[in-house]
């Protein structure tokens, strides 16, 4: 396969995870794809020879994601602020809504949780083709995913202590 | 499955189900490439004046997963073992008995590495993601992992002194060593850069390993101590390695450059351009010639001049290449087809000969006597008799997965 044809088929599906990792901002997710295609373009032969290159451009999505948010700061986890759940309030029930406070939630998640709760649910990768891309193991993973869902429950999911419908607010980090 | 979990995976899918790359990606990553390429010609181009005092090291080859295998072996029998893995799945190897063209009991394996076979031939190492398995050659079964942590295990090639291998995994930036006597492994070093492609290659002394890493530059390790040297900044990457007989001169074969690097020194020459990224490289035994295998192409470089001679047309990609022991032919895998074949080079003549047609052939070796190319496809092996070029019988049963490798023991 060509990289143009690789291009062209699986660019869409790496883009939209891309987006994902990058927590929905559009010219990151753009800049990302592109940094992660040009890696593969330089290697295309090796990547190829794996046999599997969607799934190779996909190691180093996500290991660049998580590089470019080491990068960008050792930056603070993002808390999400009060104006983050203000616009659930009038209208606790409404599944936009919260699936907008879902995504938020999920760019506000430490990197790694982040990337490996992209792979796990919307790549629908498995836990050991996860482990293979991140480069740690199969244990990591789960505790990571665990961890993860952990913070969106505490945030998304209707508790016993909040109101019937309401969703908690809380910071992330 | 909970309901947030499901949740989850529903607002994710429709938050970007209607998004688009731009249109104008390919053109964007192209830009990018040119851009960095420029960027890394001027860096190679002032690398190469400096002078880095490091380690001199001996003479001799090595190259990655090749194995240390040679004609004047320890009697073992060779044994081709063909390498299948199966993502997060029990992968097969599975082994050939050179004599009889006959495939034994399949090993069965969770890995996703490469092997490559111990000096005497008695282990086969196998990289699979967190763990080295040795596998006695004699009963091939596999013995107790050597468990690396969460290093990853990608890729693994063994010092020509017989004591130690060393693994890498991909993007980490840890080689482990493992001393083959013990299989315990030792204190991982760490080369401070990412590690892709992993390549690791040993000169033939032992003395100095080269690892190949994410920032176009290639660290040398003085095996003694562990100790880094300086990273050799090699034009436009490094997608292949290969080390001239005398030892004297590594060939780092990148994307649109192959780098020379002197390894008395330490020191990259001026990068010779090439036309197409190399995927493979093959040097001669009588080392006067580097074959770079890039997209359609072979180009041969004189070793003595660095000078790149008439690319040899294939009309395919190459992926990997063997050269026979005698020097004479270069046998070139290219298997985007169809039908994929491999192709034999006459080196005296760098004229391409009749491909031999066996479908998608992607991994290759020569028997150490090299009277025999074993090709690997999906599903199925094939002989090739390097004296008349003719595909034996299919070898089959071996595995429906994409082979990784194939590693002849002495």
């Amino acid at each position: 396969m060509s990289f143009e044809e690789f291009v062209q088929a699986c660019s869409p599906r790496l883009f939209r995870t891309a987006l994902l990792l990058a927590g929905q901002d559009r010219a990151a997710a753009e800049d990302l794809l592109q940094l992660a295609l040009e890696r593969a373009y330089r290697h295309w032969a090796r990547v190829c020879r794996s046999g599997e290159p969607e799934r190779y451009v996909h190691r180093i999505l996500a290991n660049a994601s998580n590089d470019r948010w080491r990068q960008v700061a050792r930056r603070r986890e993002r808390q999400l602020s009060p104006g983050d759940a203000d616009p659930l309030a009038p209208d606790q029930s409404d599944a936009v809504a919260e699936r907008d406070f879902l995504l938020r939630a999920l760019a506000a998640l430490p990197p790694r949780q982040r990337t490996v709760l992209v792979l796990r649910y919307f790549n629908d990768l498995p836990e050991a083709e996860i482990a293979d891309a991140l480069g740690c193991s199969v244990g990591t993973v789960k505790s990571q995913v665990s961890r993860g869902l952990a913070r969106l429950r505490d945030v998304a999911e209707p508790g016993a202590e909040a109101p019937a419908g309401q969703m908690r607010r809380r910071s992330l980090s | 499955m909970t309901d947030l979990e499901r949740r989850l995976r529903a607002a994710m899918e429709a938050a970007v189900a209607n998004q688009q790359p731009p249109g104008n990606l390919i053109q964007q990553v192209r830009r990018r490439h040119r851009r960095r390429t420029a960027r890394v010609g001027v860096a190679g181009a002032a690398a190469a004046a400096v002078v880095a005092v490091l380690v001199p090291v001996g003479i001799g080859a090595s190259g990655h997963g090749s194995g240390p295998a040679g004609p004047d072996g320890p009697g073992i029998r060779p044994t081709v073992y063909v390498a299948y893995p199966n993502v997060g799945k029990a992968g097969t190897i599975t082994p050939i008995r050179v004599a009889t063209n006959k495939p034994g009991k399949p090993i069965h394996l969770r890995f996703n590495g490469f092997a490559v076979a111990a000096p005497d031939g008695k282990t086969l190492y196998v990289a699979t993601g967190t763990a080295v398995i040795p596998i006695k050659t004699a009963t091939n079964k596999p013995g107790k992992p050597i468990h690396l942590g969460t290093d990853r295990a990608f890729t693994i090639d063994i010092n020509p002194n017989g004591k130690t291998a060393y693994v890498a995994g991909i993007f980490t930036d840890k080689i482990t060593p493992i001393n083959i006597a013990t299989n315990t492994p030792g204190k991982p070093i760490d080369i401070r850069f990412g590690i892709f492609p992993a390549l690791i290659a040993f000169t033939p002394d032992g003395k100095t390993a080269y690892v190949n890493t994410l920032h176009d530059t290639v660290t040398p390790i003085n095996t003694a101590t562990g100790a880094l040297g300086k990273p050799i900044q090699v034009g436009t990457g490094s997608d292949s390695f290969a080390i001239t007989p005398d030892g004297k001169t590594l060939y780092a074969a990148g994307t649109y450059t192959v780098t020379p690097i002197s390894t008395a020194t330490n020191t990259p020459g001026n990068p010779i351009p090439i036309r197409h990224p190399a995927s493979d490289i093959a040097i001669t035994p009588d080392g006067k010639t580097a074959y770079i295998g890039s997209q359609f192409a072979v180009t041969p470089i004189s070793t003595a001049t660095n000078t790149p001679g008439k690319p040899i047309h294939i009309g395919r990609p190459v992926l990997e290449m063997a050269i026979t022991p005698d020097g004479k032919t270069l046998y070139v895998a290219n298997p985007e087809g169809p039908p994929g074949a491999v192709t034999p080079i006459s080196t005296a003549t760098n004229t391409a000969g009749t491909p031999i047609r066996i479908g998608n052939a992607l991994v290759i070796a020569l028997t150490p006597d090299g009277k025999t190319l074993y090709a690997a496809a999906i599903n199925k092996v094939v002989p090739i008799s390097t004296a008349t070029n003719t595909p034996g019988k299919p070898i089959r049963p071996v595995s429906p997965g994409i082979p990784r490798e194939i590693v002849i023991t002495p």
